[in-house]
């Protein structure tokens, strides 16, 4: 019998040729509408989630807007200029942009044999990732400058190494490719979606980011930078241009007001809100531009996110309230950025006129109050996005459900050092801003990724170096001072900036101030190649670990390191080392 | 059995007793006259003259001679005077009788005996070897009868003699059978000489089958059953030093959890590969998950453990015999009457070593230093500290240790297994049955209302059936099962033992008042351990087995001479539930600004919602299920000088994840192969082997997937030579042995049919609209095709075996060199902007692997002590030869060249003295930040800076490349001693995390090592503390916490694994109960360890100590033989 059985057992044909049929083949993934809906999805998956601050995403930590608490958030890395080749910090978006760009590729490649789809729907999945693509290389460009561009078709998975020894491409080549891929998916793209498709790349997504791509080719950092004048290919190739040239403003101004003719007012204007009164109200505005789900204003933002987590970061820890109101509030905004918030009349702090004091206690109601609390001085008479922005000592929190919450940041306050724990925030201040006037740990909402007032920004910049004395400079400047509710330049209360340089920090002041914790400021100070200045040196904030009246003593927090080498991020050394072709970055 | 004896004892108390009681005076001639009618035939003597004086009413007085007698008697008589009845009675016996009164003595009579060379009595006596042990199962017959008798487990033997003449055949294999005649002694003791002839008979267990052992060419070792008796649940842990070339080490102590790691000869693979297991010839544990399902082996069932190591031992399982092979053969019955075995034993377990922390006083002292002397504020004020060590208020000023808290001194084991073996030469049978018991060492809560206390049980049973069914068919059953049921706490703990060193111990108290749970943190972090350990809820595993295997052999013989044909069939069926229940309570803490409220309670206030105070459901299983069919031709058989084996094997197995929840880990894991060996051999003296396996595995595309493994060996008994006639005193056996081959290995590591691409409908998707509803899972590839095919080891190995010393002193000694190629491994050199999504496998890695390995074994007597020492050695080097890694910066940092598990940091130079040190030197991060005390690395490429690019070899790993083991058993008349040592040599382990450097991570709240008073300070600069400078917070501790050579540290060990001490109890005390052995015993395992590493157990495998402890057991139990 034993014998019968093995025998029986074992004669079966093919024993070894069991093949999982049921196994997702890519055929089978672009046989059907939704297996192919499934793929795009993955490729969308790769916009950055920049709620993801503390374990991902560097970049408002890592700038001069604020500092965590936490030893493990990757902005360490950055502040102490500390990151090289071989750094997991550097390598990451090298390998996650690439990885979407291959399967950029792929889907490009075979959405046309999907049996179920409808032609229109083929060629808008196509443009989208198509502008993914592009939008991914952009990315990256920022970060890493001069990128390899690998074409259309995937590189086969089992390439033999010879075959995959690629060159760097120029700055100037990325820029032009990408640029034309953009125009060339803006072409098949719609400009609105309805409301079940939000989120889809459409058209005036994808020439918004083409305006930043261009903007980013005329700034100093990748035009004209004799700093990387030595980095050429083997066979001689200058990656970066060496002249400096103004006509790429031009581009940039050109693609930005392009924009603006096209979809400003139809389809994008500035977010403007009333209070309950009826009055308009800079201060609601302000705010609720980051919080009111697909607003008019926002051109791209990211539903699925880690809005919880960042809104952990930002809501102070707040010892002895419920759970909806106490959270970490382990992201501190620096003394620096505090400053840079202009007065309530519209001027610097350092400005004589500004009427900014910076020391004793004053009674003041802030914007969003609602009564007079006594704060420290330098926190009154501030702009409505100073209080937007940041949560200062003997502020009231946002959310007000369970009753007045009044945040205390000193040493045994009820969010400070010694209470938190390693839950403080090491300057005394927390970023305010983009956090929900809710329960904290409930998302539910939409990050805004890019929005109207940056457009402007853009422009207003982009044309005062390609044509100084625009009117137009001042006009897109002042409509974000009107909305934010301070004086504009050339009216009564303020004279205009006098000439292109004082315009062109006018521009930087405003553009710091309306896109401060937006993930911005980061890429701004490179690309004006001024990180040198802002990013290395001192970071400032109260004496966390006192309490009042020493608390208020300005103190130095950290020192951070800024070098030449550190305006672009080096190439990840195992390209360098497997690829003979590839140049690493200067510096590096 | 027992009972009968048992009643036979008090029979003969109650005869001897009535005998005496009527004993009286007065002339007795006269009732010799009397006469009788009886008869009798063929009775014990006692019994007859019970008998007569039944038929006759006189009394009878004898002593216990006579009821010992064994001889029969007849009598037959017909109103016959008693005393010719009695004539006739005891003529053939040595005994005569005498009247006294009324009654009738019988007594010894030594003249008698001198007269008459018929003297039916029983004799005893003992059979002892060379060194003067007892042999057991010695066959003693006399010849020309079919009286016979087998010695026990002392080489103790009973006989019935029935004339002086009668000659006694003493027979065992491998001792020259003896012959002598009885004579007039009762007690005879015969040593046995070893007979070196049938030496050559001795049989060794090899793949596929036995050989005898003297023409074994490859290398393999094997342990004594004994040997692995230990008060171990897991059999994995007794094998570390008993065998040379297993690398063996225990990872854990927490009871259900115990497997050791294992390795054949060290790695030689860059990720790990166990051995491959077989139990009775069935594939058993796979060499990925290791010894897994062995684990649970009850170790009393053992017969054999043996291990294979090198090609010619292993090339028939072709590709997977690359990591070497372990076999186990469970008892098979014997032929004897029916014999049970006990054995029984019970003890205590403590942790062996516990991580020691610093008291809270010392450690706020520790803290505040840490910050003053970095620019900072103290954290803790005097007042705090006072208050603290006055112990003013615990609820608010607590000093906790930890460890304390969560552990219990004492842990339980317990052991009991019941075998019988026995049978007739047509059916053998080994039926046993064995339960084992651990309970753990961390606490339990009263209050809690359901049961986290860590406990593990199981019942094995095991049953082994051979059958002869006609001359030339036989057949084997064999049955293995095994329940065992864990209950551990919801959080592991290993999890527990993390919080333990993260809390500091002056956060908070164990608890509250009312039962609140302390805690400071608003998102759970900082957990209290004893709220873990105890509120958290509890998991339970259960597991089964049964593994079955039935055999069917057909002797050929009439077909061809020496050839007969096996196949067998064997069925595992596998599963496990595991539930847990959980929950997590929230936190409190005393509010700030008012500790206390106006009625002098606490005023908490919640600072972590939790997830509810019930508990939570969570439940997984697993199911296995594997069919294993092999059928084979053997050939064996000799030609004057020359014998011929060979062996062709044909073999499938397919095993089933019967719980699978996708398909393609429901599809059946198939192998099938075939496997071949030759051997010849001349006059026993010259050896030679060829062996083949050929095999194929579903991983690979058709064309890749069936592998030729070829091996030869060739062995040279030198000792058989004339020329070695002069040495023969001094070396009475000398071997040589040389083989050469290939083995495979085809796991990979994760997947499964390489050759076909993956996508996964798990890869990230995104959600569009404005609802934040309409989410679309992602599609992506998760692993690319590859036409990849099995890693390729080739194998050599030189093997001498020595006996000397009168066969006393016997050496083996190996040496081994392994080349490895095509060993899978993601691709390393593969540009990112490829854009893959992982790396895909490739045939890439290369590893070398040499090494020498030795065993010693001594038996000697001393007087009337016996001694045996053992000891083994095992040493490997491995080597990786390529491993995709990319072309490398700078030199240094090339992983070629250094062995497999080798780790990489910086070196580090010392600790900074002065500041100006530090301004001319590189440092890691912000210099700043760095002070006088803190760690200095070298900077290998100059370039001013400490990053990826001065990253070199630091430390090679955490598995040994040496492993020993030595000990001895000395006996001496009822006493024996068993020691046995362990130890490890050329491990590091890279130490690391907040159980490390105190207060580095988590914002500096941790907790810290008692060492952490040994540390470099202002007053006291050592260069040889054990921590640098202190810091607090992970900024001011970067410098310190890089990886780096300082955290490199020794774990080799030395430990006395096990010591045993016994008393076998006097025969005559329990002799009679039926045991025909008892011995009483106390034994104890992991007693002391010697190492340089002080922190935590160094076996353990952790770099922060957060792993249950290795377990230290006492126990004292009872063997016993019915």
């Amino acid at each position: 019998m034993v014998l019968l059985t093995s025998l029986n057992f074992s004669c079966k044909k093919g024993y070894l040729d069991q093949v999982p049929d049921d196994r997702l083949t890519l055929d089978e993934t672009f046989g059907s509408r939704s297996g192919a809906e499934k793929f795009l999805a993955n490729i969308y998956s790769d916009i950055p989630d920049e709620g993801e601050q503390r374990f991902a995403v560097p970049w408002t930590a890592g700038s001069d807007e604020a500092d965590f608490v936490w030893g493990f958030a990757p902005s360490n890395t950055i502040n102490t200029g500390s990151y090289d080749a071989t750094s997991g910090v550097t390598g990451t978006y090298w390998q996650k942009y690439y990885k979407a760009i291959r399967s950029a590729g792929i889907f490009i490649y075979n959405i046309d044999k999907v049996p179920d789809l409808p032609a229109n729907l083929k060629s808008q999945y196509k443009a989208e990732a198509r502008a993914l693509r592009a939008m991914y290389y952009f990315l990256m460009m920022r970060l890493y400058g001069p990128v390899v561009i690998t074409g259309d078709a995937a590189i086969p998975a089992d390439a033999g190494y010879e075959d995959i020894q690629l060159p760097r491409n120029s700055f100037d080549e990325c820029v032009d490719y990408v640029s034309a891929e953009m125009d060339a998916a803006a072409g098949a793209l719609p400009v609105t979606t309805n409301n079940d498709n939000k989120g889809r790349i459409t058209k005036p997504i994808i020439l918004a980011y083409k305006t930043e791509l261009l903007l980013y080719a005329a700034s100093p950092l990748f035009n004209g930078n004799t700093d990387y004048a030595a980095m050429k290919n083997l066979d001689g190739k200058q990656l970066m241009n060496q002249t400096a040239d103004v006509t790429k403003w031009k581009k940039a101004a050109d693609a930005a007001k392009s924009f603006i003719d096209q979809f400003v007012p139809g389809t994008f204007s500035l977010y403007r809100k009333n209070d309950e009164n009826g009055n308009y109200s800079a201060y609601l505005s302000c705010r609720d531009v980051m919080l009111d789900d697909w607003n008019n204003e926002v051109i791209l933002s990211r539903n699925n996110n880690n809005i919880p987590g960042l809104q952990y970061e930002r809501v102070p820890y707040h010892q002895g309230y419920s759970s909806e109101v106490s959270a970490s509030g382990g992201l501190g905004a620096t003394q620096n950025m505090v400053d840079a918030y202009f007065t309530a009349n519209g001027r610097s702090i350092d400005d004589p006129a500004s009427g900014y004091v910076a020391t004793n206690y004053t009674g003041y109601q802030a914007p969003g109050d609602n009564t007079i609390r006594g704060i420290w001085n330098s926190w009154a008479n501030r702009e409505p996005r100073f209080y937007v922005g940041i949560t200062y000592n003997g502020s009231r929190w946002l959310n007000t459900n369970s009753g007045d919450v009044i945040t205390y940041t000193f040493n045994h306050g009820n969010s400070g050092k010694e209470t938190g724990g390693n839950d403080y925030s090491t300057t005394g201040y927390m970023v305010r801003k983009n956090v929900t006037t809710g329960t904290w740990y409930n998302g539910g909402r939409s990050l805004v990724m890019l929005r109207l007032a940056q457009i402007f920004l853009d422009y207003a910049e982009a044309l005062n170096e390609a044509e100084p004395g625009n009117a137009n400079v001042l006009t897109y400047l002042n409509m974000i001072r009107e909305r934010a509710g301070i004086p504009q330049y050339g009216s009564a209360q303020l004279a205009a900036p006098a000439d292109q340089a004082a315009m062109r920090l006018a521009i930087r002041k405003e553009r710091r101030v309306e896109l401060a914790f937006e993930n911005v400021r980061f890429f701004d100070v490179r690309r004006w190649k001024i990180a040198e200045q802002t990013d290395n040196g001192p970071i400032y904030g109260l004496n966390v670990t006192a309490d009042p009246p020493s608390f208020f003593n300005i103190v130095r927090v950290e020192t951070r390191v800024f070098q030449k080498r550190h305006y672009l991020f080096p190439i990840p050394q195992n390209d360098v080392n497997s690829d003979k072709q590839m140049v690493q970055n200067t510096g590096w | 059995m027992l009972f009968m004896r048992l009643s036979t004892y008090i029979l003969a108390i109650l005869c001897s007793t009535a005998a005496t009681v009527v004993a009286g005076s007065a002339d007795g001639q006269e009732i010799l006259k009397k006469r009788i009618t009886i008869n009798i035939k063929r009775i014990f003597i006692s019994d007859a003259l019970e008998e007569i004086a039944k038929v006759s009413g006189v009394k009878f007085t004898y002593n216990g001679s006579v009821i010992k007698s064994r001889t029969k008697v007849n009598a037959s008589a017909n109103l016959t005077a008693l005393g010719t009845v009695l004539d006739n009675v005891l003529k053939s016996t040595p005994f005569k009788y005498s009247a006294i009164d009324d009654e009738i003595l019988i007594s010894y009579d030594g003249e008698k005996k001198q007269l008459n060379n018929a003297v039916q009595r029983i004799l005893t006596g003992k059979v002892i070897d060379e060194k003067g042990l007892g042999i057991p199962g010695v066959s003693v017959k006399v010849e020309g009868t079919n009286r016979g008798a087998i010695t026990d487990a002392n080489g103790k033997y009973e006989i019935q003699i029935n004339d002086a003449t009668d000659i006694l055949v003493y027979s065992y294999i491998g001792y020259k059978t003896k012959k002598l005649t009885v004579g007039d002694q009762n007690n005879i003791t015969v040593q046995l000489e070893p007979n070196p002839e049938n030496e050559l008979k001795e049989v060794a267990v090899v793949a596929f089958g036995t050989q005898r052992k003297v023409s074994v060419v490859g290398a393999l070792s094997t342990v004594s059953v004994s040997e692995l008796k230990q008060p171990v649940s897991n059999i994995t842990n007794s094998l570390a030093g008993r065998l040379a070339g297993v690398v063996a080490v225990q990872r854990s102590g927490e009871p259900g959890n115990t497997q050791a790691d294992i390795w054949i000869r060290g790695m030689a693979s860059f990720s790990p590969r166990g051995p491959l297991i077989l139990v009775d010839g069935v594939t058993r544990g796979d060499g990925v998950s290791g010894a897994s399902l062995i684990n649970n082996i009850d170790p009393e069932d053992i017969e054999s453990f043996t291990v294979l190591k090198d090609a010619s031992a292993t090339a028939v399982y072709g590709v997977r015999g690359a990591n070497g092979v372990i076999l186990i053969q469970t008892k098979k019955g014997k032929v004897q009457k029916p014999s049970i075995s006990v054995n029984y034993y019970e003890g205590a377990g403590s942790f062996t070593k516990i991580p020691e922390m610093a008291d809270g006083v010392t450690y706020m002292n520790l803290v505040n230093e840490a910050t003053t002397t970095r620019d900072m504020p103290a954290k803790y004020a005097q007042d705090y500290i006072n208050k603290t060590a006055n112990h003013i208020d615990p609820l608010l000023y607590p000093n906790v240790d930890w460890f304390d808290e969560v552990f219990n001194k004492y842990g339980s084991i317990r052991h009991a297994n019941v075998n019988i073996n026995g049978g007739a030469q047509l059916a053998k049978y080994y039926v046993s049955a064995g339960y084992q018991e651990e309970s753990g060492l961390l606490k339990t809560d009263d209050l809690a209302k359901y049961n986290s206390a860590i406990k593990y049980s199981r019942y094995n049973f095991t049953s082994n059936l051979n059958l002869d069914i006609t001359k030339s068919t036989k057949l084997d059953l064999g049955i293995q099962g095994f329940i065992s049921n864990g209950n551990y706490p919801a959080t592991t703990s290993g999890d527990i033992f993390q919080q333990a060193m993260t809390v500091p111990p002056v956060e908070f108290p164990v608890s509250y008042p009312g039962n609140f749970i302390p805690g400071r943190s608003s998102n759970g972090d900082q957990r209290n351990p004893y709220a873990d350990l105890t509120r958290r809820g509890y998991r339970n595993e259960f597991d089964n087995q049964i593994f079955s295997n039935i055999r069917l052999t057909q002797d050929l013989g009439r077909l061809v001479n020496g050839l007969s044909l096996t196949t067998m069939f064997s069925v595992d069926v596998t599963s496990s539930r595991n539930i847990t229940r959980k929950k997590r309570e929230p936190t409190f803490f005393p509010s700030a600004e008012q500790p206390y409220n106006a009625d002098g309670t606490l005023n908490l206030v919640q600072t972590f919602t939790g997830d509810g105070n019930y508990l939570k459901f969570e439940g997984s299983s697993f199911q296995g299920r594997k069919y294993y069919t092999e059928t084979s031709l053997n050939y064996d058989r000799s030609f004057n000088k020359h014998r011929i084996g060979g062996l062709i094997l044909y073999n499938q197995e397919d095993r089933t994840n019967a719980a699978a929840s996708d398909f393609t880990s429901s599809i059946p894991y198939r192998l099938r192969g075939v496997a071949g060996r030759a051997t010849y051999s001349y006059n026993d003296r010259y050896f030679a082997e060829v062996n083949v396996g050929y095999n194929g595995s579903e991983n690979f595309a058709p064309k890749k997937r069936y592998g030729f493994f070829p091996a030869f060996g060739i062995g040279w008994l030198l000792s058989g030579e004339k020329f070695f006639e002069p040495l023969k005193n001094a070396i009475t056996f000398f071997k040589v042995r040389y083989t050469n081959g290939y083995a495979g290995d085809d796991v990979l590591d994760g997947r499964r049919f390489a050759y076909i691409d993956v996508l996964s409908e798990g890869a990230a998707g995104y959600n569009y609209g404005t609802t934040q509803q309409t989410g679309i899972s992602g599609i992506n590839i998760s692993d690319y095709a590859v036409n990849v095919t099995w890693a390729k080891s080739h194998k050599q190995d030189l093997g001498f075996e020595i006996k000397t010393l009168k066969d006393k002193l016997s050496l083996t000694v190996d040496l081994f060199k392994e080349h490895r190629t095509g060993i899978f491994l993601r691709r390393g050199a593969i540009p990112a902007f490829v854009g893959l999504v992982n790396a895909p496998f490739g045939n890439l890695g290369i590893v070398d692997n040499k090494g020498i390995e030795g065993t010693l074994e001594n038996n000697m007597n001393i007087g009337r002590v016996a001694l045996s020492i053992r000891g083994t050695f095992t040493y490997n080097k491995d080597n990786v030869i390529e491993n995709d890694q990319s072309p490398s910066t700078y030199p240094w940092m090339d992983r070629r060249g250094s062995n497999v598990l080798a780790q990489y940091g910086y070196i580090a130079d010392g600790l900074f003295t002065s500041d100006q040190e530090i301004a001319s030197s590189a440092v890691p991060g912000v210099r700043e930040n760095v002070r006088p005390g803190d760690i200095k690395y070298r900077d290998l490429n100059g370039d001013g800076q400490i990053n990826a690019y001065d990253v070199t070899r630091i430390g090679r790993g955490d598995v040994p490349a040496i492993v020993y083991g030595f000990g001895f058993n000395i006996a001496y008349k009822n006493f024996n001693l068993g020691v046995f040592m362990q130890g490890t040599a050329m491990a590091q382990r890279y130490i690391s995390g907040n159980a490390i450097q105190p207060f580095s991570t988590n914002g500096g709240i941790s907790n810290a090592f008692a060492i952490a008073t040994d540390r470099w300070t202002e007053d006291s600069p050592d260069q040889d503390a054990f921590y640098p400078r202190l810091a607090y917070g992970d900024a001011a501790n970067s410098n310190n916490t890089q990886t780096s050579s300082w955290w490199i540290k020794d774990v080799s060990f030395l430990r006395l694994k096990t010591a045993d001490l016994g008393y076998t109890l006097p025969k005559s005390t329990f002799q009679k109960l039926g045991m025909r052995n008892a011995r009483i015993y106390m034994m104890g395992n992991n007693l002391f360890t010697l190492s340089k590493f002080k922190l935590w157990d160094a076996e353990i495998n952790t770099g922060n100590g957060t792993t249950y402890p290795n377990v230290r057991t006492i126990s004292v139990g009872m063997t016993a033989q019915f």
